[in-house]
Parts: C-alpha cells; sequence; structure tokens
C-alpha cells in the first residue's frame, strides 16, 4: 500500500507527509538508533518510542520514506522540520510498538 | 604547590560531522587561549586523528590532550581520556573492530576531514563517526580504563546518547571515572545531579561544536600541582589532595 492509505488505516496524525504515493510494504522497529541504523531494510517504516532529530539522519541513511511514533509521543519541531526537508513522512500513533505491529502484520507488512 | 588550572576535555574539531567549518587547529588553540583554558582534550566522535594537528598547533599552550567520543552499542556517549596519542590510537583500533563500514552522506551530515596544524587537509574519513560501535557501555570503559584512560559518561543529563536517557539512572558503583554535565545546565540542577550521586566526581565541559562555545564558564576548574594527565587523574579520583571544586560556582 502507498504511505498515505497507511497512514489513513493506522488513523495516524501526520505531521510531515513525505512521499505519500510510494509503495511500502516492509517494517522494522527499534529505538536504538545503532541498532536500526544496522539492521533495517531500505524502503520499510520504522516504528519506533524515540522522537529525537538523530531519527530523521538514520531514516535518511537507510532510505527508510517513513516513521511512526507509536505510544502517543510526538515528534519534536525538530524532527518534523527535518522530515519535511527530507521528504519523509512522520507520523504518531496512539498506538504501542507492539499493537501498531500486529496492524501492519495483519496488513501484510513484511520484515 | 597547588594551583587552580581551567580544564575542557571535550571540544569537536572538523572531524566530527557535526564540527563546524571553522573549528580548525590554530582556530581552536586561538580561542583557548583567549579564553585562558590551561587544557583542553580533542574529543571527536569515535576517533582521535585531529588530536596531533591541534596538539602542534598548540604547542604546549594550551595542553592538548587526546580523547574520543565513543558511541556504544546502546547509544551512549563516553568521554575516553587518554595520557598520550599511542594509546588512544591504540583504543581507537580496538574500538574500530566493531565500527560498521557505513558511508558518511556529507550531504547530510557534513564534512569528516582530517587536518594538520595549518588546517590542510590530509584526508577525509569517509566511514560514518557518529555510529554506535559494536560495544557496549561496560565493555568501553573497561578498556579506557584498562589501557590507562579515564572513561566519563558524557552529558549525563541530556535527553539523548546519554547513559541515562537509555539505561536509566548510573549505579551507585557503576565503575566510570566520572560523570559529565552538559555546560548549559543550570545551577540548581547540576546541584540536584551532584545531591543524587553523592561522592561522584562531576566536571563540566563545553561539547564545543563552534569556537564561540569555548569559554572558562564552561569548563572544569582543576586543583593541579602541573597540567598534566596524571595530575588530571589524581583530581578525578580525588588523591594527593588534587581536587576538583564544584564547577557550578
Amino acid at each position: 500500500m502507498t504511505i498515505g492509505e497507511l497512514c489513513k488505516t493506522l488513523n495516524a496524525e501526520v505531521e510531515a507527509p513525505g512521499n505519500i504515493n510510494r509503495e511500502i510494504s516492509k517494517a522494522t522497529v527499534g529505538d536504538l538508533l545503532s541498532f536500526v541504523m544496522g539492521t533495517a531494510p531500505e524502503g520499510a517504516v520504522w516504528i519506533t518510542i524515540q522522537a529525537h532529530l538523530n531519527v530523521a539522519a538514520v531514516a535518511v541513511l537507510k532510505d527508510l520514506p517513513m516513521i511512526i511514533i507509536a505510544s502517543g509521543r510526538k515528534p519534536p519541531h525538530d524532527l518534523v522540520e527535518r522530515c519535511l526537508k527530507e521528504n519523509i513522512c512522520v507520523a504518531s500513533v496512539k498506538d504501542t510498538i507492539y499493537g501498531t505491529c500486529i496492524k501492519l502484520a495483519s496488513l501484510g507488512f513484511g520484515e | 604547590m597547588l594551583q587552580p588550572f581551567w580544564v575542557d576535555l571535550h571540544i569537536h574539531t572538523v572531524l566530527s560531522p557535526c564540527g563546524e567549518l571553522e573549528m580548525g587547529a590554530p582556530d581552536i588553540t586561538a580561542k583557548a587561549r583567549e579564553a585562558g583554558i590551561d587544557i583542553i582534550g580533542i574529543a571527536d566522535h569515535n576517533t582521535c586523528e585531529n588530536y596531533p594537528a591541534i596538539a602542534v598547533a598548540a604547542a604546549g599552550n594550551p595542553v592538548v590532550f587526546p580523547c574520543i567520543e565513543t558511541q556504544s552499542a546502546e547509544d551512549i556517549h563516553v568521554l575516553c581520556v587518554f595520557p598520550d596519542y599511542d594509546t588512544a590510537l591504540g583504543y581507537k583500533d580496538w574500538l574500530w573492530k566493531k565500527i560498521r563500514p557505513i558511508k558518511n552522506d556529507t550531504e547530510h551530515f557534513g564534512y569528516q576531514v582530517v587536518i594538520d596544524a595549518e588546517n590542510n587537509i590530509i584526508k577525509e574519513e569517509d566511514i560514518l563517526l557518529i555510529q554506535g560501535a559494536g560495544y557496549e557501555v561496560d565493555q568501553i570503559v573497561a578498556e579506557t580504563q584498562r589501557l590507562g584512560g579515564l572513561a566519563i559518561l558524557a552529558h549525563v543529563d541530556r535527553p539523548a546518547f546519554s547513559y541515562t536517557a537509555v539505561l536509566g539512572p548510573m549505579p551507585k558503583d557503576y565503575p566510570a571515572d566520572a560523570f559529565e554535565l552538559s555546560c548549559r545546565l543550570n545551577s540548581d540542577h547540576a546541584a540536584e545531579w551532584r545531591e543524587r550521586y553523592r561522592g561522584r566526581t562531576f566536571i563540566r565541559s563545553s561539547d564545543s561544536h563552534t569556537l564561540s562555545d569555548i569559554s572558562r564558564e564552561n569548563c572544569t576548574k582543576m586543583m593541579l600541582e602541573e597540567p598534566s594527565f596524571k595530575e588530571i587523574k589524581m583530581a578525578i579520583q580525588g588523591k594527593n589532595g588534587r581536587r576538583i571544586p564544584w564547577p557550578w560556582g
């Protein structure tokens, strides 16, 4: 599905839209930036509770077009600004990381 | 006889992708002299290769020590201070066994350049320096100390890249030599840290990424006999009368 469709399906609050027409089918999870930097597959949606500016840097590096900030956390202003600039979607959801993963799995997302 | 020395062990150079291009060798040393700082530590991320340039440019004023701001597997920053460049390089060799070969993207992160004392570029580091190495924080502290260096938990008050942000409060008997607090912390909050971790040594550092960050207000006064590594180590450990007055006045 596209990033735009995924945002709607998850009831996500979109802070930066990114490339809403880009197709996305893989997901990765992690709050340690170094771990994600080392393990995330390119093109995946990244679910995390880590809301720090450097999240955008890791997303750029690994070509992750979408970041979901879980558990109702809100991305800080500088992270949103950077995502707008880099054309990365950043959205926050009320669900936990686990809850978000359940939804993504039911939508057919893989690793 | 003990005298006060002004010490800032945490200064970045143009080798750190986040360091401004003004952070060259003669520039840093001139600013440190102007600010009346006696001892500086050159602490780039996961490397120390700009130490020689700064040390030559300083020519003993200020005294310069090679440091490495190591990023652990848990994304915790540890300020590793070494007595000499050979020891720092030995540590770097160990560290780089577990640095991933991720290339720096200069467009997004900035340049990482090794310079000489006149700011001529010797080489560009193409491996991204702001990444977590494959060692845990405990291993980094242990290896630094095994080599005779000082392991200081960096900016423990910060919400990112600090021990507390990732792993929670530091255990009472945590073997780090000292805790560093950010220079921008106000004196009330700094006092809370001192209260919370009684008996620990705290230092204040500038974590300079621009020249304007280098100032006496942003560093630590130490009572030493001379500006040597041995004396700093004694001050941090509170031995033989050497000491660190509380850096928030």
